[in-house]
């Protein structure tokens, strides 16, 4: 038992110094380059220079890979067990499973539906941002004439960098926003089953018997039920087959426009800017 | 029947790799100190404010006597389109030095000469002189790979100098401005 | 003495690659299998470039024998004014129809080139909702850089600002080269960008399960939509599934259920699933040995009696009592 704590005590500091001197040295190379970059204006990058730039950076690298083959060999020979999945039962089919047994017009139920409608607004402000961001990209992508305010001293002639850059702070945008809506989802969801969970309680306690819920079949019942067969096995047979047929018609009218001779072109001759050595 | 499939895809690996480093070997080109290949181009011309096709070939050997710069661009390769500005600004302050820029396109020439039209409309803004270099033009699947018999590997662009003799003085597939060709060609004229 | 040996074998199996692993590094050997473009700085220029290799594998990699879709979808995007780009959107069709995302799991060099780095022993930041969320990045840089840029600005976008595939195999592999020091002198700004852009992948990938592959990667992206009716891949009975979300929280990618557009078919759930519920598709074609029921004969016969005619010595023995 104490070496186990003790083989557990070194693995986790292990680990920590190693995740320390792993963002250490990262941080160190993007500095170096940066710093190489900004030695001399023009073409800053000969072999003197990156030699002597990266000189600075070689210890440290040396010492993580040290650290890493150590901690490798350290796991190889004192193996962890695996941790096991924790399994959890989806939120959202709890609560259609419990909202299914109490009637229309429980006690409580406006406060859940209230919960509900908070969800969607989130959502939908989320959507909306995205919307938003969409639009505003394709103005900025499409615009020809826009040049940027960024002084493009950096990336110098690439103007779309500049457009890029616009754009990727939306995107960036959407994103944070589309994350706190996922987390006021989770914590909304909760709050509901808790809510839920008390109705029921409730209503168990009352002496009310859980209501069944007969199947309706009107009209959107109906078209879920001829959407149905979008999913079926039979439609993804029919989709494969032609999505094959459609996959190899393309090849061959590629071959045939010189498409392929295209691909073997750019291929074989390398732009070098385009794989970003500029 | 796995390892029937095991063994016949490890047999694809091992083919795979005898072929691509014994058997597929590449040719190296010719190199500075060698005495250029000749090569022979169709040239395009600005007839007024339009770009066409002319009846004039160009010919390496054609003009001797004179120092040649030869740079290989193509309209897919953003750098080489960047630096032909600089290329004709070097044209126009040493007519001694022939200026030729070969571009290298597999299919038709319409779309070499739409993206120069463009080019001569936007002349002020992208840095252009007068045009007063010479526009070679070959077609990969037609013609002769000129890129290729210069000595080129794979990386555009290419710029090749060749003196008056006809050997090759400088050969790199780089991206080069005004300032870095006149380090390399006037010590050139200078001889 | 026994004991030592017996550590030792168990050492060996433990440390053995899963089936995975060595597809994984059949498939990057494969379609880097031109080992002298390293030692002579050269990338190859043969007729085995007209094809798309299925994973994410530059073509200015020395060692590349084919064409990387992604790089291949860009330029032919640059070009789609005057060529319609049928081979590369017939090429990907039929990948993602026949692989979809068992590409990503399977065949992808960069995959395994973040499974390798995920190895290292450091702490691991889990899947959460933030990463749930980011999963979708994805998809918004397949939309800008790799179809919207071509076309608008005719430069490859993401394989020019992005992709730490061109900068590590093309870049370094042609940088580290004595003849070409020359190509030193061009870089500048862009190489620096691409340059901190490779070295955060590499460290996220250290930390993040596949960040390249869950966070950027467009190719993947693209072979997500594939996922409902790729021939081959990882499959869910849904009438043996009990829900319990064992296949969800093993799983390391962003999954909502097994086989939706996040899947890699790396078959870790398979394991897991208490129902058996996840098995893999078109299991039929690969049947083992040891699955087919073998039929069971009631009757046992001496080998004897079976020939024509004649008795075994108990019949005769019997027709004589």
């Amino acid at each position: 038992m104490k070496t186990e704590k003790k083989t557990q005590s070194v693995r986790v500091a292990l680990g920590v110094y190693l995740t320390i001197w792993t963002i250490a040295v990262g941080l160190m190379f993007i500095l170096q380059i940066w710093a190489l970059f900004r030695a001399t204006d023009i073409k800053p990058y000969s072999v003197e220079s990156v030699s002597r730039h990266f000189a600075k950076v070689a210890v440290p690298f040396w010492v993580w890979i040290a650290m890493v083959a150590i901690s490798g060999l350290l796991a190889w020979a004192f193996p962890d067990g695996e941790e096991k999945p924790k399994a959890f039962v989806s939120v959202t089919k709890t609560l259609t499973r419990l909202k299914g047994r109490l009637p229309e017009n429980a006690e409580g139920m406006v406060e859940v539906k209230r919960e509900n409608g908070m969800r969607t607004v989130t959502w939908a402000v989320s959507f909306a941002m995205c919307a938003v961001s969409a639009v505003i990209a394709w103005k900025y992508l499409m615009n020809k004439e826009y040049v940027g305010e960024l002084t493009s001293k950096f990336f110098q002639e690439h103007v779309i960098a500049e457009k890029l850059i616009k754009v990727s702070t939306w995107v960036f945008a959407s994103l944070c926003t589309c994350v706190c809506a996922l987390v006021y989802h989770s914590y909304s969801l909760n709050k509901e089953l808790s809510m839920v969970k008390q109705m029921v309680a409730d209503s168990a306690k009352r002496g009310e018997k859980p209501v069944v819920k007969e199947v309706k079949t009107g009209r959107l019942e109906k078209l879920k039920g001829r959407l149905a067969f979008l999913g079926s096995d039979r439609a993804k047979n029919i989709t494969r087959i032609v999505l094959a047929v459609c996959g190899a018609v393309l090849v061959v009218v590629g071959i045939f426009n010189g498409g392929m001779a295209s691909i073997l072109e750019k291929a074989i001759n390398i732009c070098t800017q385009c794989i970003g050595l500029g | 029947m796995n390892k029937k499939l095991v063994g016949a895809l490890a047999l694809v690996l091992a083919g795979a790799l005898v072929y691509y480093n014994f058997i597929d070997k590449q040719t190296p080109g010719v190199e500075v100190g060698d005495k250029s290949p000749d090569f022979t181009v169709a040239t395009m011309a600005a007839d007024g404010e339009t770009f066409a096709m002319t009846d004039v070939e160009y010919n390496l050997y054609g003009n001797t006597g004179k120092v040649r710069v030869i740079n290989f661009w193509a309209t897919w390769c953003a750098a080489c389109k960047h630096e032909l500005p600089d290329f004709d600004k070097f044209a126009k302050a040493y007519p001694d030095v022939e200026v030729i820029a070969v571009c290298g396109a597999s299919g038709a020439e319409d779309i070499v000469i739409s993206w120069m039209n463009n080019e001569k409309q936007d002349a002020q803004k992208n840095g252009w002189s007068d045009f007063s270099l010479i526009f070679g033009f070959y077609d990969e699947s037609k013609d002769q790979n000129v890129y290729e018999t210069m000595g080129g590997q794979s990386m555009w662009p290419m710029t090749v100098v060749v003196d008056e003799n006809g050997t090759i003085c400088y050969s790199a597939e780089v991206a080069l401005t005004y300032e870095d060709l006149q380090g390399i060609v006037l010590p050139l004229l200078e001889t | 003495m026994k004991k030592v040996w017996t550590k030792i074998k168990n050492f060996f199996v433990r440390i053995k690659p899963s089936k995975r692993k060595i597809v994984q590094l059949y498939a990057a050997l494969l379609t880097n299998a031109n080992i002298k473009g390293f030692f002579n700085g050269q990338i190859y220029k043969g007729a085995t470039k007209n094809l798309c290799v299925p994973g994410l594998n530059c073509y200015s990699c020395p060692g590349a024998i084919g064409a990387c879709p992604l790089g291949s979808l860009q330029n032919a995007l640059m070009e789609s004014d005057t060529r319609l780009p049928a081979y590369i959107f017939g090429t990907i069709i039929l990948f993602g129809l026949l692989l979809g995302r068992t590409i990503c799991g399977w065949l992808c060099p960069i995959g395994l080139g973040q499974e390798l780095l995920y190895k290292i022993k450091t702490p691991k930041v889990k899947k959460n909702k933030v990463t749930n969320v980011f999963s979708y990045l994805k998809y918004v840089l397949l939309a800008v850089l790799v179809l919207i840029v071509p076309m608008i600005a005719f430069i490859p976008g993401f394989c020019e600002y992005i992709c730490p595939a061109g900068t590590f195999e093309g870049g370094l592999g042609l940088l580290l080269q004595e003849e070409r020091y020359a190509t030193l002198a061009q870089l500048g700004p862009l190489f620096t960008w691409k340059f901190t852009v490779m070295v955060l992948i590499i460290v996220g990938s250290i930390f993040f399960f596949r960040f390249f592959c869950r966070f950027l990667c467009p190719l993947g992206a693209l072979y997500g939509f594939f996922c409902r009716i790729a021939v081959l891949g990882v499959k869910l009975d849904k009438n043996k599934c009990t829900d319990c979300g064992l296949c969800i929280t093993a799983c390391k990618m962003d999954i909502k259920h097994v086989g939706d557009h996040e899947c890699i078919h790396c078959g870790d759930c398979i394991k897991v699933c208490p129902a058996k519920a996840i098995s893999w598709k078109a299991e039929k074609i690969f049947v083992r040995a040891n699955d087919v029921d073998a039929p069971v004969s009631t009757e046992i016969k001496p080998l004897a009696s079976m020939l024509k005619g004649k008795e075994t010595p108990a019949e005769t023995e019997g027709k004589n009592e």
